[in-house]
């Protein structure tokens, strides 16, 4: 599929989503309206994950082949996890502050979701210091494995331990659930946001395979 | 406790799409800055092979 049709198809999907998140979904009884951040909170939340676990993946691919583009991979998928990741946290404290009363706090959650995000930031932060490719790659793939074991026990922490961050509503176990109208929306702005992931990778990807073309000509013309 | 706070989810949906759209706008004016880039560079090495 096409750049142009994937962003078509992803925001068809977010206005959809926008649909099922502010209308569809009925109001829920305790909170009212700002429940509503939930739709597009943990689908950020969950989407981070999955970008950051794509590091990991390309990060171990790389060390194992030492071929360029997985490193390219990891790179552009970790951007991407910071931006979801960034959103997910910003959510979290609009909602928390009508309903806790607070920003923020230093519970298991909370702390290793920005724990997470400030890994990546430091991943990105070794590409932008280190311009030798041959030097970079390496030491950022370390970093990007050692980053992506984070996220099981991010995903964990709120069933292992007890933490002011609400319990899981989806594979929580005996007394959690979601209503199945606020399940229907939450899939279904999941979905929008694992499009926009695929749909932001695949953009930035682009950008890094010119900007290395860019650096190839450069050499070129100094060559020359 | 009934919080409603219709105020709090109007402006998390804005950051949420101001953050995104952000990030797709800086994505386009990189790609773009780097195509004129590549084509400065590719008429440069043109010349220089024409003039070689």
């Amino acid at each position: 599929m096409k750049d142009r049709t994937l962003g078509i198809v992803t925001l068809a999907a977010f206005v959809a989503a926008l649909y099922f998140a502010l209308i569809y979904a009925p109001t829920e009884t305790t909170m009212g309206e700002v429940q509503r951040i939930f739709y597009f909170h943990v689908p950020a939340g969950i989407t981070s994950y999955v970008a950051f676990l794509v590091v990991g993946v390309g990060s171990i691919a790389f060390l194992a082949t030492r071929d360029p583009k997985w490193d390219r991979l990891a790179y552009c998928s970790a951007e991407v996890g910071v931006v979801f990741a960034g959103a997910n946290i910003a959510l979290g404290m609009l909602w928390a502050k009508p309903v806790w009363g607070i920003w923020w706090t230093w519970d298991a959650r909370l702390t290793l979701q920005l724990l997470l995000a400030l890994i990546f930031v430091a991943y990105l932060m070794v590409g932008a210091y280190i311009s030798d490719a041959s030097r970079r790659a390496p030491i950022q793939a370390v970093v990007g494995v050692l980053g992506a074991v984070n996220v099981p026990i991010n995903y964990l922490a709120i069933r292992i331990w007890r933490t002011q961050h609400p319990s899981p509503v989806i594979a929580g176990g005996e007394g959690s659930g979601l209503d199945a109208d606020m399940g229907i929306a939450l899939a279904v702005a999941g979905a929008a946001v694992g499009l926009l992931y695929v749909y932001l990778l695949r953009r930035r990807l682009a950008v890094e395979r010119t900007r290395q073309e860019v650096e190839y000509l450069e050499q070129v013309v100094t060559a020359q | 406790m009934n919080v409603d706070g219709l105020g709090w989810l109007i402006a998390a949906y804005i950051v949420f799409f101001a953050v995104v759209t952000g990030y797709i706008v800086l994505l386009s004016w990189n790609q773009r800055d780097l195509d004129r880039r590549i084509d400065a560079l590719e008429s440069r090495v043109d010349r220089k092979s024409r003039d070689a």
